[in-house]
């Protein structure tokens, strides 16, 4: 029957009854999560406000970005995402030996985001663009490093579930770290989905 | 009916939605494409995408109905307030 129940809960389907409905992992990383999307709306709000003044700057400046690079790393942080979604289905199915490997899937994805936006600081530094070049670029690099050091964090955090994963902490009667960890690394993958179209596509 | 087999076949509808919507997005902020026109679409691009993720990534959809409206809610004020900052700046 323990199996069975395992199985029922792999899916989490929508519960019938408002008992039955849970947050996955802990409510002190829910409460984590709240505080951090707070801070980053006030600093996406400040950028478009901002921008309302200094629309043509803004428009021209923002042209002066790679947005392929800027795509790329979306496709990377919600792949990464998926990863970390499999490796929590797999914990709950009780398939241990996959848990690891979609861990491991989303950790190559989260380095890949690391290595294209280095390349991209990189390009900028190089071309002689710092904080003080301008309003737009003291939001872009600003605003973008903000949410790199939380890419960095997650990653930090994947590789300690990923350890865990290896020593087999993680199955259907014990989620609540892994599911935890994967609820931090979704709200990385939330921000970014809102950044980028608001610092590379929206004039 | 196999509740994991769905449950993955789910996970990988939503990345290959979140993947298309990208790729939608990124045509759609490109020079070819009249950048006033394209805002709404992109802020409303941006909330669809973060939905998906919400719901279905954080699992959110089976958790108690204020998680969601919270994050979802978060979504939608904040897209709502960057249409409304962009149309201010409007000349």
């Amino acid at each position: 029957m323990a199996v069975d129940a395992a199985q029922l809960t792999s899916l989490q389907p929508v519960p019938a009854t408002a008992a039955d409905r849970r947050l996955p992992g802990d409510l002190a990383v829910w409460v984590f999560i709240l505080a951090e999307l707070l801070v980053f709306g006030v600093f996406f709000l400040s950028y478009a406000f901002t921008r309302a003044h200094h629309v043509a700057e803004f428009n021209s400046e923002q042209l002066t970005l790679n947005r392929a690079a800027g795509a790329w790393n979306t496709v990377l942080l919600l792949t990464a995402s998926y990863c970390v979604y499999r490796a929590v289905a797999a914990a709950r199915a009780g398939a241990r030996s996959r848990i690891d490997l979609w861990l491991l899937a989303a950790l190559a994805c989260g380095a890949g985001f690391v290595v294209v936006k280095l390349g991209e600081y990189a390009a900028k530094l190089a071309a002689g663009i710092s904080l003080s070049t301008s309003t737009f670029y003291m939001f872009y690099l600003s605003l973008t490093f903000f949410h790199f050091m939380h890419v960095l964090l997650g990653i930090v955090v994947l590789g300690v579930l990923w350890l865990r994963a290896r020593a087999g902490a993680y199955g259907p009667a014990n989620l609540n770290g892994l599911e935890s960890g994967a609820s931090y690394w979704h709200m990385v993958d939330l921000v970014w989905i809102v950044l980028f179209p608001l610092v590379y596509l929206l004039r | 009916m196999n509740h994991a087999l769905a449950g993955r076949r789910r996970g990988t509808w939503t990345w290959l939605a979140l993947l298309g919507a990208t790729g939608f997005a990124w045509w759609l902020g490109g020079e070819s494409v009249r950048a006033r026109s394209a805002v709404p679409l992109l802020l409303a691009l941006a909330v669809a995408k973060g939905v998906l993720v919400v719901r279905e990534f954080m699992e959110l959809r089976a958790a108690p109905a204020r998680w969601q409206l919270l994050l979802v809610g978060w979504l939608v004020l904040v897209a709502a307030l960057i249409g409304v900052a962009y149309y201010s700046g409007v000349r």
